[in-house]
């Protein structure tokens, strides 16, 4: 950059400023609340309580975590989560690769009309009673497996691989099928791996929804041994809040502190794993850019 | 290749066994012993009760049945509604009272009427009296549990210090209380020197059957919580009695003198708190019993000095107060259709009722979870840990939630240092606490609840900002209410009202 001998405008060097100056401070107004929550969660109530903006806690205090880490029932949620995210990412992303190829084929007969009864249920889904009725009766309740099994496939994300296999050229599988190729040894030899950046996308996109899952927890599971993470950490600040065993004990002056500690503790392991996946989203965007 | 076919294989496996896990929790048959399902949204605080709970075996020993409690995560009723929509009936039921949902399982025939178990059940039978009114058609579908239904908890706490700082003392009338709120905000009550204090602080308003300022109402003579009476002793709507207006010029007054916390439409209940203990606010309107040592506690954490001054709220010129509106919904305990066995629920609903029932939730059971000490009550908090039961001397997770809480029981373990303290805020809530025209509510009204609430919301943050002036807003609110669904909402309770003279 120092060699840059094309002296730029005093236009373009006001707009690199202003432009330097407004994504600085979008970047810190996106990342303050996460900073914010950092903080305060090792922060002692008094500190918190003391300053208005926390860039720095006065008195740190890792009370929430330690309260956190001792309870057993954290260890197991925290299973219970990891164990749901890696095998329900597993099991949707088995089943989307192989119906979205599959639908990718314009030669397939009715695949109309199978494309047609997947983008029905994303209009016009049946709603929870439907749902539960399912789950039940396929007797899923208080499994995890309630958690990973009804929402198999994700109408959008089905729809996002298949449009990606579709515009991949038809004649790699020509050149495939002429050398011997099966059908499936296509699919898991050659379309997967060129697909990379869209399959990881996807993946992500599961993986993060298995995580934040919420909803179907309050439904299907009322077995607190098999409460993911999520609904673990909501009864605990719920607790906090009911100020339910003995009155004025330390638990409840832990206060927003703790809260923020348990918010750090739900995504901490996200977090860790999103920079791994993150580079294959530049890629994803640059691939569509050569190709054009 | 094989590789992945022993990935499928282990997936198949896991499958199965996952299936497999989902079927088997189930219902151990044990000989002649009944077996009872409880659904309910129970106490989200509580211990987990684990499979061998001596509690549960107890109460399973003195009734001859095999209880099953399902507590739902998060107290979620909408889960307890969906398992009913559904089909998947338990024995017993809890969901929430007074809501489109329960009413639907009586009008579908979802769940039993209890006045023919009423005879052989005592406890249940004193249960059902009180919420006589509850009846439809004189015949009972369940037992109502409505919070705060004759005892309240919330009362306007200050900063102690502060008023002995102003040379003040705790406000019984409005005009005292102007001064307080006035003196709170402008005469540096922390004596720092800067003007960074106010005066009031209170929760957001978010419906019109609780404000944060019925306090004012109610101390200008607004006589009933729910609704109040024309000339013609027909029912109107609150603030259509003659206390509105000139309650709404004090707040506003308030309001306009900047001792008001500005933001109070953004709090919710711990940002309210926080300006509180950090020392920005004098007051706040928030609920006592087992928080006023959190309370004091909390504010001590940056002032060592500061303590709690409480009291019945302020009066108006004829002496009349009020704060603490009487609770309107809560739980209710049903026998569903789908039961196999009434009798075998109802007595078990007659139990959880029951004092013998209380004592065994609360205590235990004598010898193993307590022991008495002469008139003292000893907890062994050894063995009350291996069974579902709280900490210093709390109750049993079955205690709480679907037919009391602490607060409607006046429990407090006896060996709290606080037990004084807490009960005696009680007392004085209750005192504040004004009673309902009409217990029920109407289904006509629990379906028009959100609107009319909306609108209710918007004139009063209109005539606070003085968007539009007070006698206008008044009458315009009520014409609004009235059109967008209050007219057949007070049609219903009309109804209800003389129906019962």
């Amino acid at each position: 950059m120092k060699k840059n001998h094309i002296k730029q405008s005093l236009g373009s060097r006001i707009f690199n400023v202003v432009n330097v100056i407004l994504l600085a401070f979008l970047a810190i107004i996106t990342f303050y609340p996460f900073w914010d929550c950092l903080v305060v969660s090792v922060s002692s109530l008094k500190s918190y309580l003391q300053t208005g903006i926390h860039l720095w806690p006065s008195e740190w205090s890792f009370e929430g975590y330690s309260y956190m880490i001792q309870t057993a029932e954290l260890w197991t949620s925290y299973a219970n989560s990891i164990f749901i995210t890696l095998v329900g990412t597993l099991v949707n992303m088995i089943i989307t690769i192989m119906a979205a190829y599959v639908l990718s084929k314009k030669d397939l007969k009715g695949h109309r009309i199978l494309m047609f009864l997947a983008v029905f249920t994303m209009m016009f889904s049946g709603g929870i009673i439907p749902t539960y009725m399912v789950v039940k009766s396929l007797g899923l309740m208080n499994s995890l497996w309630s958690m990973i099994l009804p929402s198999a496939i994700n109408t959008y994300n089905l729809i996002v691989l298949r449009n990606f296999f579709a515009d991949l050229p038809v004649e790699l599988e020509e050149a495939a099928k002429l050398d011997g190729c099966t059908d499936v040894g296509i699919l898991f030899k050659i379309m997967v791996p060129i697909s990379k950046p869209a399959i990881t996308t996807v993946t992500l996109f599961y993986a993060v929804d298995h995580w934040n899952d919420f909803f179907s927890a309050v439904m299907y599971i009322s077995n607190r041994a098999k409460w993911p993470l999520q609904l673990f950490l909501r009864s605990m600040l719920f607790e906090n809040d009911a100020a339910y065993s003995g009155s004025g004990e330390s638990l409840f002056l832990l206060g927003q502190p703790m809260k923020m500690a348990a918010v750090m503790m739900s995504i901490i392991l996200i977090m860790c794993a999103y920079p791994f996946f993150q580079k294959y989203f530049t890629k994803g965007v640059m691939t569509g850019a050569v190709k054009g | 290749m094989k590789a992945r076919r022993s990935l499928s294989l282990g997936l198949v496996a896991i499958m199965l066994f996952g299936t497999g896990c989902g079927s088997a929790t189930g219902e151990k048959q044990e000989d002649e012993r009944v077996p009872i399902h409880w659904l309910t949204t129970g106490d989200t605080a509580a211990e987990v009760i684990q499979d061998d709970d001596r509690i549960i075996e107890e109460i399973n020993n003195r009734l001859g049945i095999d209880l099953t409690v399902e507590i739902v995560p998060e107290g979620s009723t909408e889960k307890v509604n969906v398992a009913m929509a559904s089909g998947d009936f338990p024995d017993i039921v809890t969901g929430a009272y007074g809501t489109s949902a329960t009413q639907q399982w009586i009008d579908d025939g979802m769940v039993i009427t209890l006045n023919d178990y009423m005879e052989s059940n005592s406890s249940m039978k004193s249960w059902l009296e009180e919420y006589s009114w509850s009846a439809q058609d004189g015949k009972y579908y369940g037992l109502p549990f409505i919070t705060q239904y004759n005892v309240a908890n919330a009362l306007i706490v200050m900063r102690q210090d502060w008023l002995d700082n102003l040379g003040l003392k705790y406000p019984e009338t409005l005009e005292e209380m102007k001064t307080v709120l006035n003196a709170f905000t402008f005469d540096d009550p922390d004596g720092n020197g800067k003007d960074d204090t106010y005066g009031y602080t209170c929760e957001k308003l978010s419906s019109a059957s609780t404000t944060p300022f019925d306090w004012v109402f109610f101390a200008y003579g607004l006589p009933y919580a729910d609704y109040s009476l024309d000339e013609n002793d027909n029912v109107i709507p609150w603030f259509e009695d003659a206390s509105f207006v000139p309650a709404m010029k004090y707040i506003k007054e308030l309001w306009d003198s900047g001792v008001v916390d500005g933001e109070f439409m953004l709090n919710d209940s711990s940002k309210k708190e926080e300006k509180f203990y950090q020392g920005k606010s004098g007051s706040m309107l928030a609920p006592m019993f087992r928080h006023v040592s959190r309370h004091e506690n909390s504010l001590q954490e940056l002032f060592p000095e500061a303590t709690l001054a409480y009291g019945k709220s302020p009066a108006g010129e004829d002496g009349s107060f009020g704060l603490n509106r009487q609770g309107k919904s809560g739980m209710m305990t049903c026998i569903t259709a789908a039961c196999k066995n009434p009798d075998k629920a109802a007595e078990f609903i007659n139990f959880m009722v029951s004092e013998e029932g209380n004592n065994l939730l609360r205590l235990g059971i004598e010898g193993i979870h307590y022991t008495m000490d002469g008139d003292e009550i000893v907890y062994n908090e050894e063995e009350r840990a291996k069974d579902a039961f709280s900490e210093n001397g709390w109750a049993h997770a079955l205690a709480w939630g679907s037919f009391y809480w602490p607060l409607e029981s006046n429990y407090i373990p006896e060996t709290d240092p606080n037990r004084e303290r807490a009960l005696e805020t009680v007392e004085i809530a209750t005192e504040c606490q004004v009673k309902n025209l009409i217990n029920q509510k109407t289904t006509v009204e629990i379906d028009k609840a959100s609107v009319v609430d909306d609108v209710f919301v918007q004139y009063f943050t209109d005539m606070l900002n003085g968007k539009i002036d007070i006698e206008e807003g008044a009458k315009q609110l009520s014409e609004a209410w009235r059109s967008q669904g209050g007219d057949e909402i007070l049609e219903s309770v009309n109804e209800v009202y003389h129906a019962s003279k």
